[in-house]
C-alpha cells in the first residue's frame, strides 16, 4: 500500500450549482473492503483507493440550495459549530476493546388487474447480483452502517439506512428525512446500527431532530438530496461503534476509486447488512453513478473509499435506475452541511 | 426522460384467498424505467403502502417480501394509479 499523499486544494465556496465542486486532489491508495465471497483480481484501481411566505409556496433562492432545512431544534442539545475549510473529515474507529461488543421468484401476473402487468425489465441489479452479506456486523466500519424505521408523519412506515459520522449524527437521504407527500418531517425514526437479523449489538435509538437542505425539502432536487438524524443527548451510539469520516473527491480520484457501499436491502428482509464495491461509473458535479446493486432500503448507505485504515464517505445512496444506480455526491457545500451535523452531535 | 411529474403512488396489498389486508410487507422498486428512491415501504394494518417521489407515468418493477415469500410484478403507473395487491 502506498503512503497517503493527499493535496488539498480550496476554493471559495460556491453555491448549489457549481459545475466544477471545490475538491481534494489526491492520489491515495485504495483498498478494497476485503469480504469473503468478492474477488477483484485483475481489477486495477488507478486512484488505488481501498473499497471500503404565501402559505405552501417555497421558493429556493439562487445558491441557497444547501441552506440547512430542519425540524426541530429542542431534542438535542446543540453547540455552535465552527466552521473549517476542511475537504476531509476523519473518522475514528473504535476499537473492539472500546466498542461494546430469499430466493425470490417470478410469479403470475394478476389478470384482473389491468394495470398490472408482466414484462421483463431491468432491475436495479444490475446483471447478476454481486452483493455480500455482512455478519457479524459488529467491526468497524460495518457496526457504523444503521438500520432506519422510519414512521412517516402520516403514519406510513417505511426502511432506509444511515450511517455514524459522530456520536448522535446519522447521516441519511434526504428522502429518508423528509418525505414531501408524507407529510414532510418523519414522526420519528429509529436508528439500529449494525443491526443483525434479530440481534441489535448496540440497541437502538429514537430519533425525531433531523436537517436536511432547501434543495431537497423546498425544490425536491435529487441533487440535493442528503439529510441527517440527530439523536438525543443521552443516546451516543457512535461512541461505541466508531464514525465514518468523509471527504470531498475530484473527478480523477472518484473514477478510478474502488466505491464501497453497504446498506439494509427490503429484498433481503431489511434486518441483514449487505455490501458490494465497484468503481464509478460516471460522475455529475452532484452525482455519483455505479453499478453497485442496491434495492429498496439502501437509501442513505454510505459511499465510501477506503484508504489505509481510514473510511472516507464519499456520497450517500439515494437512487435505483437500470442504467446506474446512485449517490448525492459529498461536493463542498454538502461537506459542510455534513461537518456541521456532526458537530451538532458531538 | 420523458415529460411528467414526481409524486407518490398508494397501494393495497390483500390476501388473495380471504381479502384480508396484509400488514408489514416490503414493498420496494426493483426496476423501472426512470429512475426512483432506494426507499423501501412497509405496509400498514390496512395493507396500505406508498411508492414515493417516483416519475409519473412510468413502468415499475415492484418486488413484494413478506413472510417469507416475494413477489415481482411490473406496473404501469399514472398519477392516478391506485394498485389493489392480492398475494
Amino acid at each position: 500500500m502506498k503512503p497517503k499523499t493527499f493535496s488539498e486544494t480550496l476554493r471559495s465556496p460556491k453555491n448549489g450549482n457549481d459545475k466544477d465542486p471545490m475538491v481534494a486532489t489526491a492520489h491515495v491508495p485504495s483498498l478494497i473492503e476485503n469480504l469473503p465471497g468478492q474477488s477483484y483480481m485483475g481489477m486495477e484501481s488507478d486512484t488505488e483507493t481501498e473499497v471500503e411566505q404565501v402559505e405552501g409556496f417555497k421558493l429556493t433562492k439562487p445558491g441557497e440550495a444547501d441552506k440547512e432545512m430542519y425540524n426541530t431544534l429542542n431534542t438535542e442539545s446543540e453547540s455552535a459549530y465552527v466552521s473549517e475549510n476542511l475537504l476531509e473529515e476523519a473518522g475514528t474507529e473504535v476499537t473492539d476493546e472500546e466498542g461494546e461488543g430469499g430466493v425470490f421468484t417470478r410469479d403470475a401476473f394478476f389478470a384482473s388487474y389491468p394495470e398490472l402487468y408482466q414484462k421483463s425489465i431491468s432491475e436495479v441489479i444490475i446483471g447478476t447480483d454481486d452483493r455480500v452479506r455482512i455478519t457479524p456486523t459488529t467491526t468497524f466500519p460495518w457496526r457504523a452502517i444503521c438500520s432506519l424505521r422510519i414512521t412517516a408523519k402520516n403514519g406510513s412506515r417505511w426502511i432506509g439506512t444511515g450511517w455514524l459520522v459522530a456520536p448522535r449524527t446519522v447521516i441519511t437521504a434526504g428522502h429518508c428525512v423528509y418525505m414531501h407527500d408524507q407529510g414532510g418531517w418523519p414522526k420519528s425514526i429509529e436508528v439500529i446500527p449494525g443491526l443483525n437479523d434479530a440481534a441489535r449489538p448496540y440497541g437502538s435509538f429514537m430519533g425525531t431532530s433531523f436537517r436536511s437542505v432547501a434543495g431537497w425539502v423546498n425544490d425536491k432536487k435529487r441533487e440535493y438530496d442528503y439529510g441527517c438524524i440527530i439523536l438525543p443527548s443521552n443516546a451516543r451510539p457512535g461512541d461505541k461503534t466508531g464514525v465514518f469520516g468523509f471527504a470531498v473527491k475530484d473527478n480523477p480520484y472518484l473514477l478510478s476509486a474502488y466505491l464501497n457501499l453497504a446498506g439494509y436491502p427490503g429484498d433481503k428482509g431489511g434486518n441483514q447488512q449487505w455490501f458490494m464495491a465497484r468503481k464509478a461509473k460516471s460522475l455529475a458535479p452532484r452525482v455519483i453513478y455505479y453499478e453497485i446493486d442496491t434495492m429498496g432500503g439502501q437509501s442513505g448507505s454510505p459511499v465510501w473509499v477506503k484508504v489505509g485504515n481510514a473510511r472516507y464517505a464519499v456520497g450517500i445512496h439515494t437512487n435505483g435506475l437500470v442504467s446506474g444506480n446512485s449517490a448525492t455526491r459529498i461536493v463542498q457545500p454538502v461537506f459542510n452541511n455534513l461537518q456541521a451535523w456532526k458537530n451538532l452531535g458531538m | 426522460m420523458p415529460s411528467g411529474t414526481t409524486a407518490s403512488v398508494k397501494g393495497m396489498l390483500y390476501k388473495s384467498a380471504t381479502g384480508v389486508p396484509v400488514e408489514g410487507a416490503i414493498v420496494m422498486i426493483a426496476g423501472g424505467s426512470h429512475e426512483h428512491p432506494d426507499i423501501a415501504a412497509q405496509s400498514d394494518e390496512q395493507g396500505t403502502f406508498y411508492l414515493p417521489n417516483i416519475q409519473l407515468p412510468g413502468t415499475y418493477t415492484l418486488l413484494i417480501n413478506y413472510s417469507n415469500e416475494s413477489k415481482r410484478l411490473t406496473v404501469n403507473l399514472t398519477k392516478d394509479s391506485v394498485l389493489k395487491i392480492p398475494l
